[in-house]
């Protein structure tokens, strides 16, 4: 905080408004950019212990290139929070109960510049959050849906390689739980799954076959 | 017992006392590294354990 005059500055009680827009501002006023990206670099390193501010760490991040005072503004509150919330931390309590749960969910065309959306995902073992993200779409979703259903899928494959490293670990995970807030992308999750499920089967049988026409 | 290991830093458990202190026996003797007891700093990260939690800040 000292480093970047801000050690009297005021506290926070949130790292940003309710409905975060910000923009590439081209008209706005530059600021210093290797301040700025030094700014960035210290709440991203942040970030791996503190889910809060992941998502807007984040956005701040993708005006690097470029910082105007609107972008510099929001920094600095994130800073403030973390100032006033300092002894912040996860707590990870005993639990009997080892299931593996996600819960995901994404906002719509979020990025006021290129209309991409931002999906999130937290995963809990048991009562115990082990693992979140905050991730910029590649693409543009023209529906809640499609958004939901980009971040149902990525939380997904998150969990299905945290499946894995489980079992390395003697941690047998039977059915993963997903939580979508979209009825829309559950629906289409369901019936992309009966599908996989399909064509695994097909590949089963056609791989049996090549097998046993390898024995003949 | 479980071992982890990020470049020079090592943090290790076990529910077998006699596993983790063979343990500890056999890395000193192998490398020439020292025990700094029980976890509370680790990548940057501050561990506080107490009785049946663990916190991270």
């Amino acid at each position: 905080m000292k480093k970047f005059g801000l050690d009297n500055g005021g506290h926070k009680r949130t790292p940003a408004a309710t409905h975060l827009k910000l923009t590439k501002d081209e008209s706005g006023i530059s600021v210093d950019q290797s301040m700025y990206i030094s700014m960035i670099g210290i709440l991203l390193y942040l970030t791996v212990s503190r889910p809060d501010i992941t998502f807007v760490v984040g956005v701040c991040a993708r005006y690097q290139a470029e910082p105007k005072m609107s972008h510099l503004t929001q920094v600095k509150r994130i800073l403030k929070y973390i100032n006033n919330t300092s002894d912040y931390g996860i707590l990870y309590s005993y639990s009997e109960d080892s299931k593996l749960m996600g819960y995901c969910d994404a906002n719509w065309a979020g990025s006021a510049d290129d209309r991409k959306s931002t999906s999130g995902g937290y995963f809990f073992l048991g009562n115990n959050l082990i693992s979140w993200f905050s991730k910029k779409h590649n693409c543009v979703s023209l529906s809640t849906t499609e958004a939901e259903y980009i971040a149902t899928r990525s939380s997904c494959s998150q969990l299905v390689w945290m499946k894995q490293i489980l079992k390395e670990y003697n941690v047998e995970q039977d059915v993963l739980t997903i939580y979508c807030d979209n009825l829309s992308a559950i629906n289409i999750s369901k019936s992309l799954f009966i599908i996989v499920e399909q064509s695994t089967l097909i590949f089963d049988i056609i791989s049996s076959e090549i097998l046993l026409k390898k024995r003949l | 017992m479980i071992s982890q290991i990020y470049v020079d830093d090592i943090v290790f458990g076990g529910m077998s006392n006699k596993m983790v202190q063979h343990f500890i026996q056999q890395m000193q003797s192998e490398f020439e590294m020292s025990l700094v007891g029980e976890l509370t700093y680790f990548l940057g990260l501050q561990v506080k354990q107490t009785e049946d939690t663990i916190f991270i800040s």
